[in-house]
Formats: structure tokens, sequence, C-alpha cells
């Protein structure tokens, strides 16, 4: 039991540790401008068909399971406020988070890692390269950005699945659900006359997005022992992903609406 | 002094060296010079910590007890920068050659350059070409890794360990895995390179093919110790019982 909470604080440890090495290295950004761009392409690009068809399912989803139970009380023409703040807030960057550290993140342990395994991070490190500068912080970055640009996409799908539901399944006019997205998105707070609901979704997301990165990088840079390595440092990564990224938005959650 | 004779000057010194890998001791009292000039042969059987031996010597492993230098530097007590200057002076070519898949051959030999020196593009592209001139693989330039061969792969890592024009360069089972023909063609390359380039090399192989063409000295490294150090002549005609025995099977 000691040895599994020890195992658990060296690996926090060394993710945080990672963390402060990646931004030491911001300084270089414009160098790696290439390097930046092409994990933006991989990261994002590549994903964006997975983020559309899960985020119009999730918002037909919740649209159907909320507007049933809405429709016993009468107040079926509250779908949208509905659909829109558990989208923005919750459904959006966590779904979105999710998948790009099961396909992202995923690969980029298994990349990384096979590169440790192959010994080609020794190799950087015999060049005197530094690894950080070339593999993880570009990597970071792009997740970073682009975890927030995918959630923009799967909120607004979600609300439109949602209201494809509410006008087809539960009688709800599709102006009425409009109106009531729009009425939900007023609260717009200090920051950019931004709606909260949407900003706070979008801070959300680029801290998961840098996450998924860090832990992902980290299981592959410490992948041992050829193939067997490199799968359970995908394995790792997408499941401590996973964990961090719920751990991470309760508390998000409760600093944004609660404190 | 004649450069390309073994000299006096030690470049790496090893004494009574240990290492373990949790219960699994692999260096067990370790001593080895290898001098100016020359070029040594590590022997052993697979896993016997020949590769561990090496990883000394650049500093990606620290040994648990005794003494590594390399250029009269203790590596145990050298700091973070005192240890990339002296890196930048070695070489390493790896087994698998560990070149970075996306990047084509070209830019994996001129990685180095570009990270470390100020060097401009149309220098580094230069000395990339020379250096691929220099192992025989000039066509690779534009080639990514996967479209190489094996034997065009370990010249490209050996390219890459040249491009810093170093004095040490410290060879991974250079000739694991090839066939007879390459693997010849790849220790006559090794030797060329010491004799043309003058550079000190320390060479982990299990094939007697490569001692013969690339040793100036050659030693067994058996039970974590190096035993029977000797000219490679010397070593394949032993009448060491330990050294029949492992030879054995290859001589035939």
């Amino acid at each position: 039991m000691i040895s599994v909470f020890t195992a658990f604080l060296a690996d926090v440890g060394y993710l945080l540790d990672l963390l402060v090495q990646v931004v030491l290295r911001f300084g270089a950004i414009v160098k790696r401008r290439e390097l930046i761009l092409e994990q933006l392409w991989q990261a994002g690009i590549k994903v964006v068909h997975v983020v559309l068809l899960v985020g119009v399912f999730i918002g037909m989803i919740v649209s159907l399971q909320t507007g049933l139970e809405l429709a016993r009380f009468g107040q079926q023409d509250q779908i949208g406020t509905i659909v829109a703040i558990s989208m923005c807030r919750e459904m959006g960057p966590f779904i979105t988070a999710t998948i790009l550290a099961a396909t992202v993140g995923s690969a980029l342990a298994a990349e990384i890692g096979t590169m440790a395994v192959s010994e080609e991070l020794s190799a950087l490190e015999v060049m005197s390269i530094d690894r950080i500068a070339l593999l993880v912080m570009p990597r970071v970055i792009a997740l970073a950005i682009m975890c927030p640009l995918l959630t923009v996409l799967c909120d607004a799908v979600g609300i439109v699945g949602g209201g494809f539901v509410a006008d087809s399944q539960l009688n709800v006019g599709l102006s009425l659900y409009w109106d009531s997205v729009i009425d939900a998105l007023q609260d717009t707070d200090f920051f950019l006359e931004l709606p909260k609901d949407v900003y706070s979704g979008l801070f959300k997301s680029f801290c998961f997005g840098a996450i998924v990165a860090v832990i992902s990088c980290g299981a592959g840079l410490r992948a041992t022992a050829g193939a067997l390595g490199v799968g359970n440092a995908t394995r790792k990564a997408v499941r401590d992903s996973i964990i961090a990224i719920i751990i991470a938005n309760y508390f998000m959650s409760w600093l944004f609406f609660q404190a | 002094m004649d450069a390309t004779k073994p000299s006096d000057d030690v470049i790496i010194r090893f004494r009574d060296v240990h290492k373990a890998f949790g219960e699994r001791k692999v260096l067990a009292g370790l001593d080895l010079e290898v001098h100016r000039g020359e070029t040594f042969c590590i022997m052993g059987p697979s896993g016997c910590g020949k590769s561990v031996t090496l990883r000394h010597v650049i500093g990606l492993l620290k040994q648990d007890a005794g003494l590594v230098e390399v250029e009269g530097n203790d590596m145990s007590k050298i700091s973070r920068k005192e240890l990339r200057e002296m890196r930048s002076r070695m070489g390493y070519v790896f087994q698998e050659a560990a070149l970075l898949n996306w990047l084509t051959a070209g830019a994996n030999v001129a990685l180095p350059l570009r990270e470390t020196t100020s060097l401009s593009e149309a220098e580094i592209e230069l000395k990339v070409r020379e250096k691929l001139e220099l192992v025989r693989v000039p066509d690779a330039y534009e080639k990514l890794p996967s479209e190489l061969s094996g034997g065009m792969k370990k010249r490209v890592g050996l390219a890459r360990a040249l491009i810093t024009d170093p004095e040490l360069i410290l060879y991974d089972e250079p000739t694991a895995g090839l066939d007879p023909e390459i693997s010849s063609s790849i220790n006559h390359l090794i030797r060329e390179l010491a004799d043309r380039l003058h550079v000190t090399g320390l060479v982990v192989t299990h094939h007697i093919g490569c001692i013969k063409t690339v040793g100036d000295r050659v030693g067994l490294l058996d039970g974590g110790v190096l035993k029977y150090i000797s000219t490679p002549a010397e070593f394949l005609t032993s009448e060491e019982p330990r050294l029949i025995q492992f030879l054995g099977d290859r001589l035939d």
C-alpha cells in the first residue's frame, strides 16, 4: 500500500517537473514553430470528424434524456438552456479531452515510447539535444491550443444535435429551443464579454489539453522493455489522462462556479 | 607522435567498476584502459554488459562503485555542462542505428549541427553530404530511415556519429544483424575511419570478423570483468580454456 502511494507521488512529481521543464522552454516556440504546426495537424485536424460525430450524439442524448423528464412537468421549453449549459460547461470540454486522450494521447505515448525502447531518446541525449524542447514542448503547446478549439466545435454541434431531437421528438420548436439556448448563454461575467459557461469550459479545455500531452509524453519518455513497454506506456497514458482530467475538472468547476 | 599508433595517453580508464541492475550484477570490478588512437574491441556473450560498459563511457549510466575516467575527467563528478562539451567530442553508433524515423537520413545526420551549433544551412548541408559520402551512402540524403536497408541505416548512424568530427567513437555491435558481406564492408569502413581520421574507437561486438579487421587490442568481458586482453591475433589463437570455449563454435 505504502509502495503504491510512494509510486503515485513519484509519478506526480515527475509530471509536475516535466510541466515546469516545458514552460521553461516556451522561449523556443518560434524556433519550433514547424514542429508545433505539424503537431496541431496531428492533434487537431485528424480528429475533427470524431469530435463532430461524438459531439452531435452527446447533444442528442442530453436533449432526449432531460427533455423526457422535463416534459413530465411541462417544462420542455427549458431544453435549450440545459443542453447549452451542459455542453459548454461540462460535456464539450470533457468529451473532447477524452477523445484527445484516447486518440492523440495514446499515439503520443506510443510514438515517444517506441523512440525510448529503440534508443532514439538515448541517441538524442548523447548528441546533447534537448528532447523536451524537441519532442514534448511542441506537443503540449499543440494540444493546449487544439483542445479548446475542438471544444468549441463539440459545443456547437452538440447544441445543434440537441435542437434536432427537441424539434423532432419532443415537439419543442426550433425557434423556442434556440431562444432558450441564447438565454442560457447570457451570463457574460467579467471576461471578454464572453458567456461564463463558454469561457470557463474553454479554460478547462486548455488545461485538459496540456494535461493529456504532459501525461502522455511522460508515459512515453519512461517506457522500457520493448513492445510490452510501449503497450504499457500507451495504456498508462490514456488511463492517467482520463483520471487527471476528471479530478482537475471537479476542482476547476468548483473554482469557477462555487468559490 | 604518429597518431595512428596507440600512445601512452589513456583516453578511457575504468578502475574496479561495479554496476548492478537490481539483483543482477553486470560489471564486477571491471578494469579497462583505452589509449588515444587505438581501436579497442570488447567481446563477450549477449547480455554480459558490453553495452553497459559503453554507456558508462558516454555518461548514460553511472557506476555503483569504482572509477570511470574519460579524457582525465571523473565521469561521476562531471557537471552537465562539461558532460555536454565532452559528448560533443564523442560519437556513438547505436546497435539499431537509432535514427529518428520522421526525419530523412540527411536531416538525421544534420541534427546535432542544427541543434547545437550556429552553422548556416548551406554549411550544414555541405558537411552532411561530405559525411554521407565518407560512409558511402550519398544517395540516402533524401530518404527516410524506413526506406533504408539495415546496412545503410548503420552507415547513416555512423555518418551522424562522425558529423561533429569526434575524437572518440563508441560502436555498439556495429555488425549485428547484417549479412557477412555487409558486415565485412562496415568493418573495413570502421578501420578506414580509424586510419584516416585517427579517431579512438571502443567497439563492442561478438563477431570475430569485426575484431580481426577493426581491433588493435581486444578483451573478453566475462563475469563482469575484462580478461585476456591482447592483440586480435593472440586472442584468436590463445590456448586459454575459457577463450577456446567462447570462441570454439565461432572459429569453426
